[in-house]
């Protein structure tokens, strides 16, 4: 065993997280390496200090009416409001000639909104495919989300999320991310900043993507894990170069 | 009654959409969601939305749940991924499009002040610690260190494989023990 691989040992110390050829493997570098043995006594020691802060976090209190909100929020919507009429005499033919305009504009209201709608759905779906797949995944620019009038792009999208349906979940982290275009140079210069040359968006996604550009990428990681988590999980870069 | 039997029972009632069973579901949940969006997120404002929302998601897709599946997973994981998102898009906004035009980066959130109304901190020695992990690790340390889920159940919560658990686990900890015996040195 490498002394590396012992201190990460050192640190997973309860129960279920140690197999036995493990602890057994541990045990015997220990009785060989004096620097390791050092180390674990260090390590150990403030592991317990650590385990006792941890039993000493106390539950954060739930915030009065937080409850109450929630309720308001689900439970109590299903119930309609209903609002008191006033006689139809009040508004004398009013009422007989309101349907008319009201047909009329709901229609033109409802051929406006259908492609709008459609869109939205489908963003919906895509959005709750990727959720079921396992990945955490955001269709849109972060922080502001796709517009509907991106629609042409869809259909790409849909294509991606389908790619990821079908590959094994790589699990928490994991993360489609579909831009704008006008957002891709930021992203581009964030993912040198993050790995360093070695990974750019390839040519095929800009290709395929020519008004988007779509990476899949893990910034809850730093510079090492990415760089582990590519020569680990070649069916990231894999990923990238279908898309 | 808030044991696991208990919950699962209330949530099965919510699930036909019985109102004053998800009321209940709600009571008894609460604490569990409230303590993990606020550990995960270290603000009160923002643990307070993902909660809502947790609760939101339930009752509106009350119908997919099936009594084969462990309400308090489920909830977890809702609550999680919510939690996590939050967490994500705050890191990404401040990493992601540090080079976009002012404009755009003005209406970027930032990590809470300490002294900013609605930041939580945790009680004891882990107080502010937990803030300085990333996402992962956090959740992670969150999950098996804090609300004592075994490893199989942050699998099944996070859908992390049980070795990127470990890993993070290990990251964590070492982490946090260096914050530790740095201030035990100041």
């Amino acid at each position: 065993m490498r002394c590396r691989t012992a201190e990460r040992l050192l640190h997973l110390y309860r129960e279920d997280e140690l197999d036995p050829d493990q602890n057994e493997a541990l045990a015997r570098h220990l009785l060989t390496c004096d620097v390791c043995r050092e180390r674990a006594a260090f390590i150990r020691s403030g592991l317990e200090r650590l385990e006792s802060a941890r039993r000493q976090a106390t539950l954060p209190e739930v915030p009065a009416g937080l409850k109450e909100s929630i309720l308001r929020r689900t439970v109590a919507q299903g119930a309609p409001r209903r609002t008191a009429r006033r006689p139809y005499r009040e508004y004398g033919l009013l009422p007989l000639l309101r349907p008319v305009p009201a047909l009329l504009g709901l229609l033109l209201l409802g051929l406006l909104a259908w492609q709008e709608f459609t869109l939205l759905d489908r963003l919906a779906d895509l959005e709750n495919r990727l959720e079921q797949a396992g990945d955490r995944a955001t269709v849109g620019t972060p922080g502001r989300g796709l517009e509907p009038a991106l629609g042409q792009g869809l259909d790409r999208i849909e294509a991606a999320v389908r790619l990821l349906e079908s590959t094994a979940p790589v699990g928490s982290g994991t993360e489609l991310v579909v831009v704008r275009r006008s957002d891709l140079e930021a992203l581009q210069g964030a993912l040198r900043r993050l790995t360093g040359p070695a990974m750019t968006l390839p040519p095929e996604v800009v290709r395929l993507f020519p008004e988007l550009g779509a990476v899949r990428l893990d910034d809850g990681l730093d510079r090492d894990e990415l760089d582990l988590l590519l020569t680990r999980r070649p069916e990231l870069l894999h990923l990238l170069r279908t898309l | 009654m808030n044991g696991p039997e208990d919950i699962q029972r209330l949530a099965l009632a919510a699930a036909t959409g019985d109102p004053a069973a998800f009321e209940g579901l709600v009571e008894v949940s609460q604490g569990l969601a409230w303590s993990l969006a606020v550990r995960l997120l270290g603000d009160e404002d923002e643990a307070a939305d993902v909660v809502q929302e947790a609760f939101i998601r339930v009752w509106r897709h009350r119908s997919r749940f099936r009594p084969e599946t462990r309400f308090t997973t489920w909830f977890y994981r809702i609550v999680t991924n919510l939690a996590y998102d939050h967490l994500r898009a705050r890191s990404r906004r401040s990493r992601l499009f540090a080079r976009l035009p002012r404009e755009e980066t003005e209406r970027v959130p930032v990590e809470p002040a300490p002294d900013d109304r609605g930041a939580v901190r945790l009680a004891g020695e882990l107080e502010g610690l937990i803030e300085v992990l990333p996402p992962a690790q956090r959740l992670a340390f969150v999950l098996r260190d804090l609300h004592e889920l075994s490893v199989r159940e942050v699998t099944e919560v996070t859908g992390m494989p049980a070795h990127s658990v470990k890993t993070n686990l290990f990251h964590a900890r070492r982490r946090l023990r260096q914050e530790l015996e740095a201030r035990s040195g100041r």
